[in-house]
Protein backbone atom coordinates (compact mmCIF):
# COMPACT_ATOMS: atom_id res chain seq x y z
CA UNK A 1 0.00 0.00 0.00
CA UNK A 2 1.28 3.42 -0.89
CA UNK A 3 2.36 5.60 1.98
CA UNK A 4 2.10 9.36 2.19
CA UNK A 5 3.70 11.48 4.85
CA UNK A 6 3.47 15.21 5.29
CA UNK A 7 4.63 18.09 7.44
CA UNK A 8 2.39 21.12 7.93
CA UNK A 9 3.51 24.41 9.44
CA UNK A 10 2.11 27.92 9.39
CA UNK A 11 3.12 31.22 11.06
CA UNK A 12 0.79 31.16 14.03
CA UNK A 13 0.23 27.46 14.17
CA UNK A 14 -3.40 27.51 15.20
CA UNK A 15 -5.44 27.19 12.06
CA UNK A 16 -3.88 26.62 8.65
CA UNK A 17 -1.56 23.93 9.96
CA UNK A 18 -4.38 21.76 11.19
CA UNK A 19 -6.73 22.43 8.31
CA UNK A 20 -4.02 21.36 5.90
CA UNK A 21 -3.27 18.27 7.97
CA UNK A 22 -6.90 17.26 7.99
CA UNK A 23 -7.24 17.82 4.26
CA UNK A 24 -4.18 15.74 3.47
CA UNK A 25 -5.34 12.91 5.70
CA UNK A 26 -8.80 12.90 4.17
CA UNK A 27 -7.43 12.89 0.65
CA UNK A 28 -5.05 10.03 1.38
CA UNK A 29 -7.79 8.02 3.05
CA UNK A 30 -10.06 8.58 0.10
CA UNK A 31 -7.38 7.23 -2.22
CA UNK A 32 -6.79 4.26 0.04
CA UNK A 33 -3.25 5.20 0.98
CA UNK A 34 -1.57 5.05 4.36
CA UNK A 35 -0.93 8.49 5.75
CA UNK A 36 0.90 10.22 8.58
CA UNK A 37 0.96 13.96 9.00
CA UNK A 38 3.28 15.84 11.32
CA UNK A 39 2.01 19.21 12.48
CA UNK A 40 4.33 21.95 13.61
CA UNK A 41 1.81 24.16 15.35
CA UNK A 42 1.67 26.47 18.30
CA UNK A 43 1.86 23.54 20.72
CA UNK A 44 5.03 22.27 19.11
CA UNK A 45 5.67 19.22 16.95
CA UNK A 46 2.91 16.61 17.05
CA UNK A 47 2.82 13.21 15.32
CA UNK A 48 6.47 13.56 14.48
CA UNK A 49 7.66 11.68 11.44
CA UNK A 50 10.27 9.09 12.31
CA UNK A 51 13.25 8.34 10.05
CA UNK A 52 11.42 5.11 9.16
CA UNK A 53 8.27 7.01 8.17
CA UNK A 54 10.31 9.24 5.88
CA UNK A 55 12.30 6.38 4.39
CA UNK A 56 9.24 4.25 3.64
CA UNK A 57 7.09 7.03 2.23
CA UNK A 58 6.20 7.11 -1.43
CA UNK A 59 5.47 10.79 -1.22
CA UNK A 60 6.48 13.51 1.23
CA UNK A 61 4.27 16.60 1.17
CA UNK A 62 5.52 19.76 2.76
CA UNK A 63 2.72 22.26 3.26
CA UNK A 64 4.18 25.28 4.94
CA UNK A 65 4.52 29.03 4.97
CA UNK A 66 7.47 29.01 7.35
CA UNK A 67 10.73 27.15 7.64
CA UNK A 68 10.22 23.56 8.72
CA UNK A 69 11.77 22.46 12.00
CA UNK A 70 14.33 19.70 11.82
CA UNK A 71 14.33 19.68 8.04
CA UNK A 72 17.63 17.82 7.99
CA UNK A 73 15.56 14.66 8.37
CA UNK A 74 14.52 15.08 4.77
CA UNK A 75 18.01 15.19 3.34
CA UNK A 76 18.53 12.58 0.67
CA UNK A 77 14.82 12.20 -0.08
CA UNK A 78 14.40 15.26 -2.26
CA UNK A 79 13.05 13.21 -5.15
CA UNK A 80 9.98 12.27 -3.12
CA UNK A 81 9.29 15.73 -1.76
CA UNK A 82 6.52 17.98 -3.00
CA UNK A 83 6.27 21.48 -1.58
CA UNK A 84 2.89 23.16 -1.63
CA UNK A 85 1.28 26.26 -0.21
CA UNK A 86 -0.97 25.64 2.76
CA UNK A 87 -3.97 26.81 0.82
CA UNK A 88 -3.25 24.32 -1.96
CA UNK A 89 -2.99 21.52 0.58
CA UNK A 90 -6.25 22.63 2.13
CA UNK A 91 -8.13 22.73 -1.15
CA UNK A 92 -6.39 20.43 -3.56
CA UNK A 93 -4.67 17.60 -1.70
CA UNK A 94 -6.48 14.91 -3.66
CA UNK A 95 -5.14 16.11 -7.00
CA UNK A 96 -1.71 16.92 -5.65
CA UNK A 97 -1.33 13.40 -4.31
CA UNK A 98 -2.65 11.81 -7.51
CA UNK A 99 -0.26 13.87 -9.60
CA UNK A 100 2.85 13.03 -7.67
CA UNK A 101 2.51 9.55 -6.33
CA UNK B 1 -11.99 31.12 36.77
CA UNK B 2 -11.77 30.05 33.15
CA UNK B 3 -13.75 32.00 30.60
CA UNK B 4 -15.61 30.01 28.01
CA UNK B 5 -13.98 30.17 24.60
CA UNK B 6 -17.26 30.60 22.85
CA UNK B 7 -20.79 31.44 23.81
CA UNK B 8 -23.93 32.68 22.10
CA UNK B 9 -22.82 36.30 22.00
CA UNK B 10 -19.83 35.29 19.89
CA UNK B 11 -22.02 34.10 17.05
CA UNK B 12 -23.60 36.46 14.54
CA UNK B 13 -25.86 35.22 11.80
CA UNK B 14 -27.11 37.10 8.72
CA UNK B 15 -24.71 39.94 9.29
CA UNK B 16 -24.72 42.72 6.76
CA UNK B 17 -21.28 44.14 6.06
CA UNK B 18 -19.90 45.30 2.75
CA UNK B 19 -16.16 44.92 3.14
CA UNK B 20 -13.34 43.08 4.84
CA UNK B 21 -12.32 46.32 6.55
CA UNK B 22 -15.79 46.73 8.01
CA UNK B 23 -15.86 43.16 9.21
CA UNK B 24 -12.46 43.23 10.88
CA UNK B 25 -13.24 46.49 12.58
CA UNK B 26 -16.45 45.06 13.92
CA UNK B 27 -14.66 41.89 14.93
CA UNK B 28 -12.06 43.79 16.94
CA UNK B 29 -14.72 45.77 18.79
CA UNK B 30 -16.78 42.70 19.56
CA UNK B 31 -13.68 40.87 20.69
CA UNK B 32 -13.37 43.44 23.46
CA UNK B 33 -17.06 43.12 24.29
CA UNK B 34 -16.81 39.37 24.77
CA UNK B 35 -13.71 39.73 26.91
CA UNK B 36 -10.92 38.70 24.55
CA UNK B 37 -8.88 41.81 25.28
CA UNK B 38 -8.94 45.45 26.28
CA UNK B 39 -8.00 47.38 23.19
CA UNK B 40 -9.90 46.98 19.96
CA UNK B 41 -7.24 49.06 18.17
CA UNK B 42 -4.47 46.65 19.16
CA UNK B 43 -6.54 43.65 18.23
CA UNK B 44 -7.41 45.18 14.87
CA UNK B 45 -3.75 45.93 14.21
CA UNK B 46 -2.73 42.38 15.07
CA UNK B 47 -5.44 40.96 12.83
CA UNK B 48 -4.28 43.08 9.90
CA UNK B 49 -0.66 42.11 10.49
CA UNK B 50 -1.72 38.51 10.29
CA UNK B 51 -3.65 39.12 7.07
CA UNK B 52 -0.52 40.54 5.48
CA UNK B 53 1.54 37.50 6.42
CA UNK B 54 -0.62 34.80 4.94
CA UNK B 55 -4.06 35.00 3.31
CA UNK B 56 -6.81 33.81 5.58
CA UNK B 57 -9.39 32.94 2.95
CA UNK B 58 -9.07 29.18 2.74
CA UNK B 59 -11.52 28.35 -0.02
CA UNK B 60 -15.18 27.27 0.13
CA UNK B 61 -16.27 30.78 1.04
CA UNK B 62 -14.73 30.79 4.46
CA UNK B 63 -12.11 33.05 6.02
CA UNK B 64 -10.24 32.46 9.25
CA UNK B 65 -8.78 35.73 10.52
CA UNK B 66 -6.84 34.95 13.65
CA UNK B 67 -4.11 36.21 15.89
CA UNK B 68 -2.00 35.00 18.71
CA UNK B 69 -0.78 38.11 20.43
CA UNK B 70 -0.27 40.18 23.53
CA UNK B 71 -3.44 42.14 22.82
CA UNK B 72 -5.48 39.04 23.64
CA UNK B 73 -5.86 38.16 27.30
CA UNK B 74 -8.47 35.39 27.01
CA UNK B 75 -8.95 32.93 24.11
CA UNK B 76 -12.12 33.51 22.14
CA UNK B 77 -13.78 32.18 19.02
CA UNK B 78 -16.12 34.42 17.05
CA UNK B 79 -18.24 33.34 14.13
CA UNK B 80 -20.01 35.44 11.52
CA UNK B 81 -22.38 34.27 8.84
CA UNK B 82 -22.75 37.04 6.28
CA UNK B 83 -25.89 38.03 4.42
CA UNK B 84 -23.93 38.62 1.25
CA UNK B 85 -20.52 37.69 -0.10
CA UNK B 86 -17.69 40.12 0.44
CA UNK B 87 -14.26 40.30 -1.14
CA UNK B 88 -11.56 39.03 1.16
CA UNK B 89 -8.25 38.24 -0.47
CA UNK B 90 -7.59 38.80 -4.16
CA UNK B 91 -10.27 36.95 -6.14
CA UNK B 92 -11.70 35.37 -3.02
CA UNK B 93 -15.28 35.93 -1.99
CA UNK B 94 -16.39 34.77 1.40
CA UNK B 95 -19.56 34.61 3.46
CA UNK B 96 -18.42 32.75 6.57
CA UNK B 97 -15.87 34.15 8.99
CA UNK B 98 -14.35 32.19 11.83
CA UNK B 99 -12.07 34.22 14.04
CA UNK B 100 -9.67 32.58 16.46
CA UNK B 101 -8.04 34.85 19.04
CA UNK B 102 -5.49 33.53 21.50
CA UNK B 103 -2.97 35.05 23.90
CA UNK B 104 0.73 34.99 23.20
CA UNK B 105 1.55 33.11 26.38
CA UNK B 106 1.63 29.34 26.90
CA UNK B 107 -1.89 28.21 27.69
CA UNK B 108 -1.51 24.95 25.85
CA UNK B 109 -4.93 23.78 26.84
CA UNK B 110 -6.69 26.22 24.56
CA UNK B 111 -4.30 25.62 21.73
CA UNK B 112 -5.14 21.93 21.81
CA UNK B 113 -8.87 22.74 21.71
CA UNK B 114 -8.40 25.13 18.85
CA UNK B 115 -6.32 22.73 16.84
CA UNK B 116 -9.14 20.20 17.21
CA UNK B 117 -11.58 22.74 15.88
CA UNK B 118 -9.35 23.76 12.99
CA UNK B 119 -9.20 20.18 11.83
CA UNK B 120 -12.98 20.17 11.45
CA UNK B 121 -13.35 23.55 9.93
CA UNK B 122 -13.41 22.56 6.30
CA UNK B 123 -15.23 19.28 6.58
CA UNK B 124 -18.37 19.18 4.47
CA UNK B 125 -20.80 18.40 7.26
CA UNK B 126 -19.34 21.06 9.53
CA UNK B 127 -19.55 23.72 6.84
CA UNK B 128 -23.14 22.71 6.05
CA UNK B 129 -23.94 23.11 9.70
CA UNK B 130 -22.30 26.54 9.87
CA UNK B 131 -24.26 27.66 6.84
CA UNK B 132 -27.65 26.45 7.94
CA UNK B 133 -27.99 25.96 11.67
CA UNK B 134 -29.19 28.13 14.48
CA UNK B 135 -26.88 29.76 17.02
CA UNK B 136 -27.61 27.11 19.62
CA UNK B 137 -26.91 24.26 17.23
CA UNK B 138 -23.65 25.85 16.19
CA UNK B 139 -22.49 26.38 19.75
CA UNK B 140 -23.39 22.85 20.71
CA UNK B 141 -21.52 21.37 17.79
CA UNK B 142 -18.43 23.43 18.48
CA UNK B 143 -18.48 22.57 22.15
CA UNK B 144 -18.83 18.92 21.22
CA UNK B 145 -15.75 19.13 19.02
CA UNK B 146 -13.58 20.92 21.51
CA UNK B 147 -14.92 18.88 24.37
CA UNK B 148 -15.90 21.83 26.48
Amino acid sequence: MKKIVAICACPMGIAHTYMAADAIEEAANELGYQVKVETQGASGIEDKLSPKDIKEADLIMIASAVKISQSNRLEGYEDKIVKVELKQAINNSLNIIKEHI
Amino acid sequence: MEDKIINLECIHLDLSVTSKEELLERLSKEAVQVGAGDSSESILEDLWNREKELPTAVGKGIAIPHCRSKSIKSSKLLFYRLKQDIDWDVNEKINLVFAILTPDSGNNQHLVLLSKLSRHLLRKDFLEMLKNSSKEEIINKIKEIIGE
